[in-house]
């Protein structure tokens, strides 16, 4: 994306190149987004006992109890055990957005806040120039 | 009126006025008979860095937000553009005005030469100096004043039209951000959780299509205006071939001055014949 490193970079580039090139990004996010929301991720508790999907957006899909892990546990401990469930399924839903937001970027993630390209051209129309 | 002294003139041009001074009108026989004082320069209100104080903290939380959702590159190239893109209004309207004053100097001057040849000298004068002035009022100031005139006027117009596509461009990236800064700022607080992330990037991509489309808007309004000042600058080059040799200025200006004669006292009986000597 030349055009988007170009303003990215504080430098005045060509406008409807910047503007095909974000298009194309925003579809491209969008789409991966989308597909991402189909997708069923699982997770379950360390005995293996609750099961619970998620959906690609963390919708909670499907929660399973195997009745042979029941008789190990009172209703604390299965409320626990649902909790880590679903804890766990978000942690796979997590790593599955990371490898999304990575295939999109092709760069690993990195959510550093860059510094601001315009700081001395601000500056500069604050200090009357 | 007629004293046998050739009356002086005041062209326009001689008394070309700079900022901030006084111009004096005087009539023919030399004595100032009103002044103007030409306003001074018009100093900005300071609506441009206002907006930028404001916006840039919004701006900023903003530029946080887009990197944590981890795909705010694109994102964060719009807020660059958008940003670069926002303009002084003030600089559009100060020359509005300086183009409608422009105008009114270059009709007032007009019309004050036309009507002192034809009250002052016409009726009292004789002799070539009444033809030669007819000449230089009705071909060289008159025709060249209205075009001058003119195109003072639609500068003027383009002038204001730019000065309200800035504002109102202005205050809609301001708005925008007021709006987003805000939630994009909660939600980026949520992100740590992988379904604040998603919402993140959601909001993250409504924003970027709302600033692509103002930038995108703006764009196409540059655009007509560059057309609109295309055509203005066709009229100007039309303008250069009345005051230069071919329209070329490399060819040296066209010959626009009254003959010095006019004012040469040993012609003064050819050219200044005062009608009451005639008559008697």
């Amino acid at each position: 994306m030349r055009h988007v490193d170009a303003f990215s970079a504080g430098r005045l580039d060509d406008v409807a190149g910047l503007l095909r090139e974000t298009d194309g990004w925003a579809r491209a996010v969008t789409e991966a987004v989308g597909e991402l929301e189909e997708e069923r991720l699982a997770g379950a508790d360390p005995s293996g006992t609750v099961r619970a999907e998620v959906s690609g957006a963390g919708r909670l899909r499907t929660l399973s109890i195997d009745p042979r892990g029941l008789r190990a546990l009172d209703h604390v401990q299965l409320a626990r055990a649902v909790r880590e469930a679903i804890v766990a399924a978000h942690l796979a839903m997590d790593e599955r957005l990371t490898e999304v937001v990575q295939t999109l970027t092709r760069r690993p993630s990195d959510t550093t806040v860059p510094a601001d390209p315009l700081a001395g051209h601000i500056r500069d129309v604050l200090r009357g120039e | 009126m007629p004293t046998g002294e050739p009356p002086k003139l005041v062209l326009p041009g001689q008394t070309a006025p700079t900022a901030n001074q006084q111009l004096h009108i005087a009539n023919a026989g030399g004595t100032v008979q009103r002044t103007v004082t030409v306003a001074p320069k018009r100093t900005d209100p300071g609506f441009y860095k206002r907006l930028i104080t404001q916006l840039n903290p919004l701006r900023q939380s903003t530029r946080a937000a887009m990197a944590i959702s981890g795909i705010g590159v694109a994102a964060l190239a719009l807020d660059v553009a958008a940003t670069l893109n926002l303009g002084n209004p003030f600089l559009f309207y100060d020359r509005r005005e300086q183009w409608k004053e422009m105008s009114g100097l270059l009709e007032g001057t007009r019309s004050d030469l036309w009507r002192s040849y034809f009250d002052d000298i016409s009726p009292n004068w004789k002799g070539d100096a009444v033809e030669k002035l007819q000449e230089y009022v009705r071909f060289n100031v008159n025709g060249l004043y209205s075009q001058l005139g003119k195109v003072s006027d639609e500068m003027s117009g383009a002038m204001h039209g730019q000065y309200k596509e800035v504002l109102e461009y202005d205050l809609s990236v301001f708005g925008l951000y007021a709006t987003s800064a805000p939630m994009l700022r909660s939600v980026a607080a949520m992100s740590a959780h992988p379904v604040g992330k998603v919402a993140l990037m959601t909001q993250v991509g409504l924003f970027m299509s709302a600033t692509g489309n103002l930038i995108k808007q703006f764009a196409d309004v540059y655009n007509s205006y560059e057309g609109d000042l295309n055509k203005l600058e066709l009229k100007l080059n039309d303008l250069r071939g009345a005051f230069f040799r071919s329209g070329n200025p490399a060819m040296g200006a066209r010959d626009l001055h009254l003959t010095p004669n006019i004012e040469d006292p040993a012609m003064m009986d050819d050219y200044w014949v005062p009608v009451s000597r005639d008559a008697s």
